[in-house]
Order: C-alpha cells, then structure tokens, then sequence
C-alpha cells in the first residue's frame, strides 16, 4: 500500500504545485489547500502505516495494542492541520483583499507595488 | 445562484439549527474532557464549537449570532491565549521547569476528579480555536454579505 | 567584578530618566567614579600575579560561560575606563548640557562603558566577542550622534561597517582558535608552538578583528571620520575604550601566539605602518579633532608593533605607553573642545590667541604627547627605541615618527600663540570641564618622575604577556643611540613645527593624493560595488512575477534533491504486494477529485472536488489507526470549503490566463516535483537512519502523563510548548483576517 501511496502522494504534489504556478488567484489558494494535504500525508506515509492500532492505551492494562501507529508523527499533522487551516483563512482573505484593491485576479497584473 | 449567503429563511434549517446548537456545544465540551483518554482534545472540541457557531452564522447571520455569543470573538481567542499561559505558571512555585505539568486529585462523593494544568492548557487551545474561528468568520460574514 | 559590569548598565537605564527629571548630568559620573573606586582595591591583589576568576554557566552548550578575569591588563584598562570616564561624564554634562537629546547620549555612553568593562573583564573569548560587538554599536549610535547631519550618519556607518565586519572574521577566527585551544577562556590558553595552516588562518582572522577595532593600517580611515561625534565621544573612544580593544586583545593573544611568524609578521608590521602613516597624516592635517585623531592612530600604531615585537623593552614600552597615552589624549581631546568654544574653530589655522590657562594645560599634555623629559610618554619611546635596536628600518620609522608627532605637538601650542587674529572675549569653562584635563595631563607629566608607582603594574603587564626578566623603569638610562635619537628627533620636530604654517598648500595636496587612493576610496568603491550588485541580482531575480519566483525555487529544489537522493541511494525499491481493493479505491477517488479540481473551470464545482480530496484524506487517516487526525480533519475540511465558498464567491470565476507554452513548462516543471516526492517517500519508508523516539512517548505517556490517549498528551503535555506556540500562531492568522477585513483606509 504504501508505494501506491507515494505514487499517489507524487500525483497530489504536481496537481498542487501546477496550480499555484497559475496566473489565477483562485487556482493558487487551490494549489494551497491540496498543497498541505499532500505534505500531511508525505509526514504520515514516512511514519509507516499501520491499520487497527491506534496510539490509544487500553483502559485496564495501560499497555498500548501491538505494533502501535507513530503518535508522534501524528501529533505533528494534528498541528499541522490546523495551522494550514490559519494560514489558509489568512491567504484566502489577503487575496480577497488584493482583488478588491488592484481589480484584478492575474497575478501577473499584480507585480507593482505603487499603483 | 443568488450571490452570497444571506441568512436562509428556511424553515427547517432554523429550527434544526436551533436544536442542534445546544447539543452541539455539549458534545464538544465532551471532547475536550475526555480527550486526555480517548480521540478528542482541545483542538477537536473547539472545532466542533466552532463549527455549530459557524453553522449559526449562516442560517440566523452574523447580528444574531454575535447576540448568541454574547461575547466578542476576540475576546474568546484572547481568553484562551491566557489560558495556556496561566497553564505553564504553577510549575514555577513548585521550582520545576517552565511548563512542567502539575496535577492534583480530589475524591468527591466516592469518585476521583483529576484536575492538572494540562486539563487548564488544553481549555486554553479548545478556547483559542472557537476565538480564532469565530473571529475570522464574524469578521468574513459582516463585511462580505452584511450584517443583517 | 559582575557590579561592575552591571553598574554601566543601570546608569544607562538611569541617565535619561535623570535628565528627563531636569536634575544635572554631573552626578552621573559617580557611576564610574564608584566602578573605579569597587577595581582600586583589587590592585594589591593583581600585583601579586593572582588571577580572579569567576564563573557563571550561560550556554554551556556551545561553550559559553559568563567566565571573567581580573589579570593586571584588565585592571589597568577598568581603572582607564571608569577614571577617564567620570572625567567624560563631568565634561559632557556641562558640554552638551542644554541639548535637546541629553537623555540619549548619556544613555548610549554608559552602554559603552558597560560593553568595554565587560570586554576587558571577560574571560571566555565568546563572552569577549559579544561585549565587543557591543561596543560597535554604541558607537554607532555615538557617532551618529548628531543624527540630522549627513556626514555623521556616514561616518557612524562606516564605523560600524569596518568595525562589524572585522568583527565576523573575528569571531570565526576565536572559535577556531578555541577549538584548536579546547577551551574558550583566555586564562586557560598555552603558547602553540608547532604551525599549520589552520593556526596561521585563525590568527588572520583574529587579527582582521583586531585591526578593524583599532584602526590599522588599511583600515585605518575609519577612526579619523568617526570624529564626527561630540567631544566627549571621541576623547573616550579614542583615548581609553573603543580602540584600545584591538590592541587589549592582541596583548591578550600575544602569550598564545608569540611563536608564530605570521603573528608577530603581521602584527609588528601592520603596526609599524600605521604608526608612520598616522604621525605623517596627523602632520598634514588642519582640523584640531582629525590631528588628535591621526596621533592616535599612530599611537595605537606603536602599540601594536610593540606587541609585534614582544621582547622585554617592547613589553615595558608597551604597558607605560599605554598608560601616557590615556592620558594625554584623553586631556587633549577635551581640551580640543575647550578651544574650539574660545576659538570658535577647530582650524588649526585659524586658531585664535587662547586664554593663559588654556595655553598651559594644552601644554602640558603637547609636553606628553610630544614624549619629553619628565613625560611617562619620554620612557616609553626610550624603551621603543631600544626595543628595536638592531633592526634599522624599524628604528628609522620610529625615529621619523617621533619627528613628526613633535612638530604636531608644538604645533598644538605655537599656533595660538603666533596667531594674529584678535582674541575673542574669554568667557570661563565650567570646573566640571577642567578636572579632566587637568588632572590628566598633569600625572602624564608627573608618573614619569614618579615611574616607580607605575613599576609594579608594568612588571606584572609584562610577564603576562611574553616577558622573562625586569627592567626598571627610568627617565635616565645612560648615553646610548636612543637617547641620541631622542634628542635628535625634538630639534628636527620643532624645526618642522617651525614651517608648520608655510607647509599647509603642500599638505592640502597631498592629502587630495592620499583621498583619491587610500584605503578610504577602496571602501568607497566597494560600497557602491555592494549596491549596484545588489541592484543588478534584485532586478533580474525579484521581478515581480510570483509564479517565475516559484519554477526557479521548485525547479531547482527538485534537481537538487532529486540529484542528491540518486547519488546517494540509487533508486528506491517499489513493491505493490498486499493491496487492498477498497484502499485502491480510496486513492482513485482521491485522484479523480484532484484531477476534476484542476480541470473544472466552475468554482463550485471545484470547491467541492477539493472538499473530496479532503474527506479522503481523513479516511485514510481514520483507516491507519489515527482516529484523532480523521476527526480533525473532516471538521477543518468542513470549515475550509465554508470558508472559501464565503470568499470565492466574491472573486471572478476561473479563468485561463497562460499560454500553452506556458502550460506546458509549468506541467513539467510539476510533475518533476511530485516524481521527486513520490521517490523520496520510498525512499524514507525504505530508510531509517535514526531511531525513532516515538517509542518513549509511548512509554511514558501514562506514568509521566496520566493519559491514555498519546497523541492528545503529546500534544498538551509532552510538546505543550509548541502548541502554545501554535495557538499564538492562529491568534495571529485571526487577527490579520480581522484587520484587513475591518481596519481599512477610506480610499482604498
């Protein structure tokens, strides 16, 4: 499973990049969005996978089930997730407001500083 | 498609909405508790507060939402930014590192409460989320559709 | 010796808060009064040859402990700082007395004071760098004091350009000699005698360092420049503190690095130039503050070669010449200032007839600086000179340099008296003005018939630097070939001083020559080189197109990874063995959004094939025994496609602006990427080239942290400091959205 993953991982990162590489404000806040998944993922894939073990102890023996998934690496997409939630909201609206002041959505319109 | 979200006057969304806000909220205090033992935590219940207020926002707009709320979002976010650091104070009356995790048990009526300054930091992070969200959201809501 | 560190501190906390209040700045001086009052008693001690050490741990990490050492060196540079520092303070407070930024200049001194007290005292070389870089700031902001003027700013920059980045090479060069050493504390360090070019290149740098800081040749042309500051700075930094750092640490290093030729090369070399070049350019100078400023190159020249030269003479020279010329250029510049109030120039020129009393205190510290019996400066140009018997081209420079810096003091006094011009009305300087010079001048004079009560302090300086045996200290030595050349150096000096007037059109000439060729010019070229090559790689590399910035930085990401893994560990295996059908569909269904996402030319549409992608992803976490990750990211998924349905809304439909080249380079450049992902997955899963430490969270989670659920105690216990960190972050991101969304200028 896990080189299909990287093989799917691969996929999600050209998808991503090739559309912040777009003119389209629109498309870049895309390429974002997709951009972090795909890095989530690259942090959970390398971690091993591992299915019907999760970092839960269990209630009685406090022992954790054989061959235990990474919690760390989950603890860190856990965080990561969310940040790129912050940062997202931020870009999105920061985009929002650059369309709003410049009246245009290329990129490419939007290189001098001074209007 | 009408431009922007006004506030839906749809019947059963209103009333649905005012149903499941309470339970809502309840379900994601739930998570914070439990979330030292079992899948939750600070981060999920806020999410899920956050969300039930998001879902607000849209069917009743951001007037009424921010009566419901009855405090300002950036109060909530500052709230819980206090809350995480008041978390890593005790620690240094007892002479142990910053941040050292302290905590303390009470029998009450036969069962045994845990409280602990990490339960204290994770109320901060779930207080933080619904402030962050809530913020950017009102703020997003008011100027794009109008506070109705 | 940590109060005396701290007192200049606390001063500089204190002083613009005195001043703001209206009280007068004259009681500030009894901050280093009491610094030079709390080292005093120490003196018996250091004469005994005992080191006091103490020792703080700060970052014993990289080897940086708050170490300090009062050796007689340090003792006799603290008693400098803080003695002629009260003088400073007492000028300054009645010089600078109704300026408007009073507060600020005092507070800057007194960091000043406080870096070099603690430059003197340190003992780690780290500690040592840190105050040393400390001191390059506040004269920056001493410099540039008088921030409205142009030339100021210029010439605190170059101060601060020259000094920082001799700085750098100084840093490098003590950590290498640290590590050659295995120990960062001076006191600790022996004599290398073997060489290799790792030795040879620490002393380079360390000497870059030290020649920046001091002024040497050919970084001398900052020093002269910095004469843009009040008075007061520039008889401190010049006369005790800033630039005597340099040559404090050569004296420092000399025990380390005596054995080797490019040091005492160099050092003996570089300060033999200098020495010469300043005395000659002192010669030729008019302005009263760039003649005391060349003498003091040429003085900060001498001591070097001194330690260059590093037998016993030159180390005796060196500690009572150290001392004469504290004091003298302390009272000098002082003075300078004094004359420039009566005068109402600083033209040499142009100088009016002074006042009596002026007349004879620059008179007697020209007498110092001159170095004429009964000077302390007279023994130490004696001790120079036998110090270099046997080497004729050093005892000629010496020789010449005596020449020069005579005719440059007599100058000093018979230019008012020869003036023609009519006196200004006299108008008297206040007592705090006075004590300096006064009573600077006179022990220059008067510790050369009393070299005895300097005797034990150079006897200790001098064996702890090179030295092996005592040599009195004396103002009659016997007829000898320096005594001659002493002699003979006064009458030639005041035949010069004699033509000083008639030499000034030759000397406005040549110092046109020295402007256009010097070292100053090279600076000059160098700087605007820096620029225009920062111009030139700003427009072709920032030119505003994000998406160019992108192909160039993912571009040459992936071949240097992509280059790197393949060297390194050929390709990565791939097996396809044990698929599940419905983890097959996950991906596809995963992929197909994607590819729909890219594709679809509605927003709509297109949100929602990315609010897929999301839920899939959560499955997969759900599916790989991470419930907590599943959670959070169905609700984040949720709360981002409600974001950008909010927002989008309001921005134009998707629309296709590139061209299909354009397309085609940015698909290549993509897939590029994602190929060089996809291998570098397989490579880590292949791969473990360190152990995991998740297994002690594992572990520990229960006994350490009273949870079952891992992840949540990682998060909340384990690393809360990060998460903190993190909620600060979205703290941040929430207030930004609110800003830009709420806060916004009318007319945009």
């Amino acid at each position: 499973m896990s080189a299909l993953m990287a093989v799917a991982i691969g996929i999600l990162f050209a998808a991503s990049i090739y559309m912040m590489l777009r003119r389209s404000i629109v498309k870049l806040v895309m390429g974002l969005i997709l951009l972090s998944n795909a890095a989530n993922l690259v942090i959970f894939t390398s971690a091993g996978l591992t299915s019907g073990a999760p970092p839960l102890l269990d209630a009685a023996t406090k022992q954790p089930p054989a061959g235990v998934a990474d919690p760390l690496a989950q603890a860190l997409i856990l965080t990561a997730i969310v940040i790129a939630f912050g940062v997202l909201a931020f870009s999105v609206v920061l985009i929002h407001r650059a369309n709003e002041v410049v009246q245009t959505d290329d990129l490419d319109q939007m290189k001098e500083t001074d209007q | 498609m009408k431009q922007g979200f006004a506030p839906s006057s749809g019947l059963i969304m209103r009333t649905a909405t005012v149903v499941i806000l309470p339970l809502q909220l309840l379900f994601s205090v739930f998570l914070l508790l439990r979330g030292h033992n079992e899948p939750g935590g600070g981060f999920i219940g806020g999410l899920v507060a956050a969300g039930a207020f998001s879902l607000y926002l849209i069917v009743f707009g951001a007037k009424a939402s921010r009566r419901l709320l009855k405090v300002d979002p950036k109060d909530i976010l500052a709230w819980g930014l206090i809350f995480g650091l008041i978390a890593t104070l005790p620690a240094l009356l007892f002479g142990q590192s910053f941040f050292t995790a302290q905590w303390l048990s009470l029998d009450l009526f036969g069962t045994t409460i845990k409280l602990s300054t990490v339960l204290v930091f994770d109320i901060g992070v779930y207080l933080a989320v619904i402030g962050t969200i809530t913020t950017m959201f009102f703020a997003l809501s008011e100027r794009l559709i109008g506070s109705q | 010796m940590l109060l005396s560190i701290a007192l200049p501190f606390i001063a500089a906390v204190v002083a613009p808060l005195w001043i703001k209040k209206g009280w007068h700045g004259s009681w500030l001086a009894l901050f280093p009064l009491l610094i030079f009052c709390l080292t005093a008693p120490a003196l018996a001690d250091v004469l005994r040859g005992n080191e006091r050490i103490i020792q703080y741990s700060w970052v014993p990490s990289i080897g940086l402990n708050l170490a300090l050492h009062l050796d007689a060196l340090s003792w006799l540079m603290l008693s400098l700082i803080s003695g002629i520092g009260t003088a400073i303070v007492l000028y300054a407070s009645k010089y600078l007395e109704n300026h408007p930024d009073l507060g600020r200049f005092f507070l800057w001194l007194f960091v000043f004071m406080g870096a070099m007290v603690g430059l003197v005292l340190a003992d780690n070389i780290l500690l040592l760098f840190v105050f040393w870089e400390l001191t390059s700031i506040a004269s920056y902001m001493l410099i540039g004091f008088n921030h409205e003027s142009a030339k100021a700013r210029a010439s605190a920059l170059q101060g601060l350009l020259v000094t920082v980045g001799g700085g750098l090479a100084l840093l490098a060069g003590m950590i290498m000699l640290g590590y050659q050493q295995g120990t960062f504390l001076l006191s600790e360090m022996s004599l290398i005698a073997e060489s290799s070019n790792w030795i040879t290149a620490a002393i380079v740098l360390v000497l870059l360092g030290c020649f920046t800081k001091s002024a040497q040749f050919p970084f001398q042309f900052w020093l002269p420049n910095a004469m843009a500051a009040p008075t007061p700075v520039s008889a401190y930094l010049h006369s005790a503190t800033m630039v005597k750092a340099g040559v404090f640490l050569m004296a420092q290093l000399a025990p380390v690095f005596a054995e080797q030729i490019v040091w005492t090369t160099l050092v003996t070399g570089a300060g033999a130039i200098t020495m010469l070049l300043g005395a000659w350019l002192a010669f030729l100078a008019v302005d009263l503050k760039k003649i005391l400023a060349y003498t003091t190159v040429t003085a900060l020249g001498m001591l070097t070669m001194l330690i260059g030269i590093g037998s016993d003479y030159a180390n005796y020279a060196f500690a009572t010449f150290l001392i004469a010329h504290a004091l003298y250029k302390a009272s000098l510049f002082m003075l300078a200032g004094i004359i420039e109030h009566q005068s109402h120039t600083r033209n040499l020129r142009r100088v009016r007839p002074l006042p009596r009393s002026t007349l004879v205190v620059t008179g007697m510290a020209a007498w110092s600086l001159a170095g004429i019996v009964p000077a302390l400066g007279f023994i130490a140009k004696e001790l120079t000179l036998k110090a270099n018997t046997g080497d004729w081209l050093l005892t000629a420079m010496v020789f010449l340099t005596a020449v020069l810096t005579i005719a440059v003091a007599a100058s000093l006094v018979w230019q008012p008296l020869r003036s023609k011009s009519p006196a200004l009305p006299v108008h008297g300087e206040p007592w705090q003005q006075w004590v300096g010079p006064i009573v600077f001048s006179t022990l220059a004079l008067l510790l050369g018939v009393f070299a005895w009560v300097v005797q034990p302090l150079a006897d200790q300086i001098a064996s702890q630097m090179t030295g092996a045996k005592v040599i009195e200290l004396s103002l009659w030595y016997g007829f000898s070939q320096a005594l001659a050349l002493s002699g003979a150096s006064i009458v030639l000096g005041i035949l010069l001083a004699s033509v000083w007037q008639k030499t000034r059109v030759l000397a406005t000439r040549l110092r046109w020559l020295s402007r256009r060729f010097g070292s100053e010019k090279l600076y000059e070229l160098t700087l605007a080189g820096n620029l225009s090559f920062a111009d030139w790689q700003t427009r072709v590399l920032q030119n505003g197109y994000l998406g160019r910035y992108l192909v160039l930085i993912i571009a040459i990401t992936t071949i240097a990874i992509l280059s790197t893994l393949l060297v390194q560990y050929g390709w990565p295996g791939m097996s396809f063995d044990a698929l599940e059908s419905y983890e097959v569909g996950m991906l596809f269904v995963m992929l197909t959004a994607t590819l729909y996402a890219i594709a679809s030319k509605q927003r709509f549409a297109a949100i929602i094939a990315l609010g897929a992608v999301g839920f899939v992803v959560a499955l997969i976490f759900i599916h790989f025994s991470a419930p907590d990750l599943g959670i959070t990211q169905v609700l984040v998924e949720t709360l981002t496609v409600l974001l950008l349905v909010l927002v989008l809304i309001k921005l134009p439909g998707l629309k296709h602006y590139s061209t299909r080249l354009q397309r085609f380079v940015d698909a290549t450049v993509a897939a590029g990427f994602g190929f060089m992902m996809t291998l570098l997955v397989l490579a880590a899963q292949e791969n473990r080239w360190a152990e995991s430490i998740s297994h002690y969270f594992v572990e520990q989670s229960y006994p350490l942290g009273q949870g079952r659920n891992i992840v949540n105690v990682i998060l909340v216990d384990f690393r809360a400091l990060d998460t903190l960190g993190e909620i600060f972050v979205l703290a941040l991101a929430a207030l930004g959205v609110y800003s830009m969304i709420r806060l916004r200028r009318s007319r945009l």
